[in-house]
């Protein structure tokens, strides 16, 4: 086996990749750039609440290219030729050189993430897409794509892998390999999240799908090519598979501690950015370097968890804001935000309510937004658009081919998915100082 | 500063601003052109079917909707498309929940000029900021480069490009009052 390179791995066991066939990965994986998301949890802060979640963006890449490998060994009606079209003209690829160029988009679809990923997007208004498409189009790593041992890829690859990341690629089915309802990212971090949360009983039978999936035209889509399931073999595993999004999103996404620190962690972050000007002392400068210009890739590659917590460490000790501070020894000293109202499908909290709170806190001469939290699905990274119902787009499902040939969308052909409905569920959180005063107060 | 309520309180403003907007898609493309040209919509859109669509901004229409600020009424097409109406509830308590987001209610004008675009051709609209948004060069001198991307994207919405391209180049120069 000295001709290949093997990751073990918690999932699939063994990850291996040829060091002659695949050397443009190992490449890739020997970058800064991808070698810095060992040092970004997937799960941003769900370690707090589970302790062993603490597998990172790395593990988690790898994982989503050796899936999109086997997503491409499996899948049937590939052409023999896949044709092309972009805005340098057409092109003709075969099988082999596809499931490369999906493999390394795969490799590649998170390294732009920054850490605590969803806040800092928020807070900073940079898309990790965007830095995922800035970092593949820089030097280092353009070079090593469009160096690849590969006629058919070779100067192409660093634009369509781009393509693919930004859905413009022309083979709208191979871009659903990598972004759709049933792509190899939510696969790898649904089978990945659940190992190392301890969630026993969310599992799917990813192999048994894989060895079902085919490119079909879909009707309902003006007769576009997607990815479709056969229906009679796939649909109690793709039960399963949707059953398991369900039981992660609640138990573990959408755990309303895990959320509290979360939502902690953004206003943090918000209260840098608003500060960062005013004689805020920032340990790391490339921190600041960062938020003062966020086109500062150098200054963001900088970035991880290690760095964000390491610098709120310090000032939950020292900040000469005071409010900056105690945000930040709230996290520090896990005293999180205390829930004090969770309702479905009914509003945060009635008009009155927000009056007792709003005059509380101009009474203690205290700005509301720095002590109260409010926090609902729709903030949540990992929403499940597919059991939204309403929020779904309806060309994002999951289509199947029965066998009469007739494609048709995952919920005509499962009544167990008919069924399942995401509550939407709002949370107000409060700082544990004033909690019981608050909590009394609502209840006159 | 991120704040939970002002990503309500911006929709109700629009809704306000526009008086009714016909097709969930419309609604859509309306918040990510204002969102590009600078209005301060937080939701994060991705490129789907039909171009730049957000989940988060779906399920605060919803949510508007069921907490009864909010009209969703839907009807069925000649095509069998399903058509979704979004306005203000009369009768409502909107104004003493969420304030008017000034900056929306400033630009009027565009909001309104938007929505008097057919959703097709605001998709493809919608569709090239997107391009822009992702660094793919879309001044004036690259008529023909964006045509090839949505030749690739969007071929079935090829016919009303050159439509779609003149407004895109008419809006993309307007100056919106934003807030800094």
């Amino acid at each position: 086996m000295v001709d290949k390179k093997i990751f073990r791995d918690p999932i699939y066991n063994l990850i291996i990749f040829d060091k002659k066939e695949d050397k443009v990965i190992l490449d890739l994986i020997d970058t800064f750039a991808f070698q810095r998301l060992k040092r970004i949890r997937q799960l941003g802060l769900s370690w707090i609440t589970f302790p062993s979640a603490t597998h990172d963006r790395f593990s988690h890449s790898l994982g989503v290219a050796y899936l999109a490998g086997m997503y491409l060994d499996n899948l049937r009606n590939v052409p023999n030729k896949i044709e092309i079209i972009d805005e340098t003209g057409e092109y003709e690829i075969n099988r082999k050189s596809l499931k490369l160029l999906l493999q390394v988009a795969g490799l590649l679809h998170d390294i732009g993430h920054g850490p605590f990923s969803h806040a800092f997007e928020k807070i900073t208004k940079i898309k990790h897409e965007q830095i995922s498409i800035k970092l593949i189009k820089s030097n280092e790593i353009k070079f090593i794509l469009d160096s690849v041992e590969n006629d058919e890829l070779k100067g192409n690859l660093s634009r369509w892998v781009v393509q693919i990341l930004d859905k413009s690629f022309s083979v709208r089915w191979a871009v659903d390999v990598i972004s759709s309802q049933l792509d190899v990212d939510r696969m790898d971090y649904l089978l990945r999240d659940a190992y190392f949360c301890g969630v026993k009983y969310v599992s799917f039978d990813w192999e048994w799908i894989l060895k079902n999936i085919m490119v079909e035209k879909i009707p309902a889509l003006g007769g576009r090519e997607g990815i479709v399931v056969n229906a009679a073999k796939g649909v109690y595993s793709l039960e399963a598979f949707i059953l398991s999004r369900y039981h992660m999103y609640e138990q573990v996404y959408f755990h309303k501690t895990t959320r509290g620190f979360e939502q902690v962690i953004a206003k943090i972050m918000g209260r840098v950015n608003e500060f960062k000007g005013d004689g805020l002392k920032f340990d790391n400068k490339y921190y600041e370097q960062f938020l003062n210009d966020n086109q500062d890739i150098e200054s963001f590659l900088m970035l991880d968890d290690f760095v964000i917590i390491s610098q709120i460490g310090v000032w939950a000790k020292e900040c000469d804001d005071t409010i900056l501070q105690e945000l930040c020894a709230c996290f520090i000293e896990r005293r999180p935000f205390k829930m004090i109202r969770e309702v479905t499908n009914d509003s945060y909290l009635s008009p009155d309510e927000n009056d007792k709170i709003q005059r509380f806190f101009i009474n203690k001469r205290l700005d509301k937004k720095h002590f109260v939290l409010y926090d609902t699905s729709k903030n949540n990274p990992y929403k499940d658009a597919y059991l939204e119902g309403e929020s779904i787009e309806k060309a994002e499902n999951i289509w199947l081919m029965k066998r009469d040939g007739q494609v048709v969308e995952f919920k005509e052909v499962s009544d167990m998915v008919k069924g399942l409905n995401l509550k939407k569920t709002y949370r107000v959180y409060v700082h544990n100082r004033f909690y019981d005063e608050i909590n009394q107060i609502l209840k006159t | 500063m991120w704040d939970e309520y002002q990503e309500y309180s911006r929709v109700i403003s629009l809704l306000k601003v526009a008086g009714e907007i016909q097709d969930r898609k419309k609604l859509q493309k309306i918040v990510y052109i204002l969102q590009m040209k600078g209005v301060g919509f937080n939701e994060k859109f991705t490129y789907h079917y039909y171009g730049p669509y957000s989940t988060e901004l779906q399920m605060e229409v919803t949510s508007l909707s069921d907490w009864g600020f909010v009209s969703e009424t839907s009807k069925q097409t000649e095509s069998n498309h399903v058509c979704y109406t979004y306005s203000l509830k009369e009768g409502s308590d909107y104004e003493n929940e969420y304030d008017d987001v000034q900056e929306v209610i400033d630009n009027a004008e565009i909001i309104k000029h938007l929505n008097s675009i057919p959703t097709h051709v605001l998709e493809l609209i919608a569709t090239i900021f997107y391009l822009k948004d992702y660094n793919y060069p879309t001044d004036e001198n690259n008529k023909d480069f964006v045509r090839k991307k949505i030749n690739a994207l969007k071929p079935n919405l090829l016919n009303v490009f050159d439509e779609a391209w003149e407004k895109f180049i008419e809006i993309d120069k307007i100056q919106l009052k934003l807030i800094i």
